[in-house]
């Protein structure tokens, strides 16, 4: 599949950004966060609302026909963007409200536990909208939106984590959350890559109504590229795509971690924070690059 | 009604007709036209609902199979039962329709988001560039349904003009119909059936050539004229 960076960038950010409101809904409900600052809880909201806005934005420029975009919400009942874009509009008012509570109001549980499930929920779905496909083997498995939710927790409380280490904050369930939703993260994504490396690429024998045997490609009958060709003839060498993931997992999974572990003063936790928003948008560039479309049967 | 075609695997010759026509009659019509940038450039592109391409298959059985084999193949959209390029769609501009079964684009709701090629695993569905909506076969639904054509050309523009008689268009739910009588008769068979889409378009196999035995008359190890010659030959060294 041809990597977007218009999608990449969306689910990113915006899996960040939803990460960030979890995390923080989670410790208001565990009463962890009455020492956090006015100014810093203004920050995160600002910052949370900022990279689901700017993930959504993102997203638009993958439209071909963005006129008709608001359209996307009228197929819930079967398509998972549809409901992915109904979530992501509805968690704003919800998101407003609790950002409000959590600013100048007493805490309030309903309203925290609604934006945890209702910001898993909106990444869940944007996971399904990959995994729902039966054409793209590499997507069609529950992992993809669990990696997204976790991804988007690891990224979002490493986040909040830089807050609270710029502001001198000692948070211990915060640095246990960190370090669990990133090392749970990290054992899922190896998963993932080994698994993705054991998956057989695609060839079927029912793809020619031929029978057994083997089917070789002699003419695509074009002599230059066509939106099939472009869309889902792209193709990433071995070695590259083994440097990459060594990148994603040192930058998305081991710094982080260290960071944690060895406490690194507060400013360089915010450029590792850049740094695991970098690997992470490696990490979705390669969940598209090595993902195979089944109608590349016709193209070998 | 499911209207659809059949595809002869053994008829085809692979001359592309059905792919300039159908072309040609979307020039114009429900889906206007399809796009082509740089045509006379060095790497041209364009959208085609319809297209040919030619593969060579190996049955790994002979001698019964008959050997290696061209097959040329057409692929259009198959007008799936359970199309889930019509469930992803986020807009609704994709639907299949009731009475004839026939799954088309509306250009007035599409957004271009790609997700209903991302689902259809025979690349049935492309994006036009110039129009910035997804675009497939028809099944000619401008052409079936028109009164002022003369009833033997209500057929889509592919199999009028195939020269080899390759594709046959009709109603697979009508028992006595061409196409349902073709598949039952020569196996037509359904691509990837496996993922469930159940595709309506049937493609028949090339069919199996019977093994002829040969009567030897002569057992070229008996006779004296075979012994000659093999001496010649090795005398040659052949």
């Amino acid at each position: 599949m041809r990597p977007v960076f218009s999608v990449i960038a969306f689910t990113v950010l915006s899996g960040a950004g939803y990460g960030m409101f979890c995390i923080s809904a989670i410790l208001s409900i565990l009463n962890l966060d009455s020492g956090w600052p006015m100014a810093m809880r203004i920050a995160i909201a600002a910052l949370a609302f900022a990279l689901i806005t700017c993930g959504l934005f993102c997203s638009m420029f993958h439209l071909a026909n963005p006129v008709n975009a608001w359209r996307s919400l009228s197929r819930i009942r079967t398509s998972w963007l549809s409901r992915e874009a109904l979530f992501a509009l509805a968690f704003y008012p919800l998101s407003a409200l609790w950002v409000y509570q959590w600013l100048y109001a007493e805490p309030m549980l309903v309203l925290s536990i609604a934006v945890v499930l209702l910001a898993l929920v909106t990444v869940y779905s944007t996971g399904m909208i990959y995994a729902c496909l039966r054409t793209i083997r590499a997507w069609n498995t529950e992992q993809t939106p669990g990696n997204y939710i976790l991804l988007a927790l690891a990224s979002g409380s490493f986040i909040v984590y830089a807050f609270c280490a710029m502001s001198g904050i000692h948070a211990p369930v915060l640095t246990a959350l960190v370090l669990a939703f990133t090392g749970v993260a990290a054992f899922a994504k190896l998963a993932y890559y080994t698994w993705l490396a054991k998956i057989p690429k695609t060839k079927s024998s029912t793809a020619f109504a031929l029978g057994t045997g083997e089917v070789k490609l002699i003419d695509t009958g074009h002599s230059a590229g066509n939106f099939l060709t472009r869309e889902f003839g792209y193709r990433i060498g071995l070695s590259r795509a083994l440097l990459l993931k060594a990148t994603v997992i040192l930058l998305v999974f081991i710094i982080p971690v260290a960071a944690v572990v060895f406490k690194v003063a507060a400013l360089t936790s915010v450029f590792i924070a850049l740094a695991m928003m970098g690997g992470l948008l490696i990490e979705r560039w390669l969940f598209f690059a090595e993902a195979e479309h089944c109608v590349n049967t016709y193209y070998k | 009604m499911r209207l659809g075609l059949v595809i002869d695997l053994d008829t085809c010759v692979g001359c592309q007709a059905c792919a300039v026509a159908c072309k040609q009659w979307n020039t114009s019509g429900t889906t206007g036209p399809l796009s082509d940038l740089n045509a006379y450039d060095a790497d041209p592109t364009g959208t085609w609902f319809n297209r040919v391409r030619t593969f060579e298959y190996n049955p790994q059985d002979a001698p019964e199979s008959g050997g290696t084999k061209t097959v040329h193949f057409p692929m259009s959209c198959l007008q799936c039962e359970d199309a889930y390029c019509v469930s992803v769609c986020p807009t609704g501009a994709t639907y299949k329709r009731k009475e004839d079964g026939i799954v088309l684009v509306d250009q007035d709701k599409c957004m271009g988001c790609n997700y209903c090629a991302w689902a259809c695993p025979y690349g049935a569905r492309e994006l036009d560039a110039q129009s910035g909506t997804m675009k497939k076969c028809t099944l000619c639904v401008d052409r079936i349904y028109d009164e002022a054509l003369p009833e033997a050309e209500r057929q889509p523009a592919c199999v009028l003009t195939c020269p080899t008689s390759a594709r046959m268009f009709g109603d697979f739910d009508d028992p006595d119909s061409e196409v349902s009588k073709t598949v039952a008769a020569r196996d037509g068979q359904a691509l990837m059936p496996e993922l469930g889409y159940t595709p309506t378009n049937s493609y028949l196999p090339p069919r199996k050539s019977v093994h002829v035995p040969i009567i030897e008359t002569i057992d070229n190890k008996q006779a004296v004229s075979g012994s000659a010659e093999r001496w010649i030959n090795k005398l040659l060294g052949l």
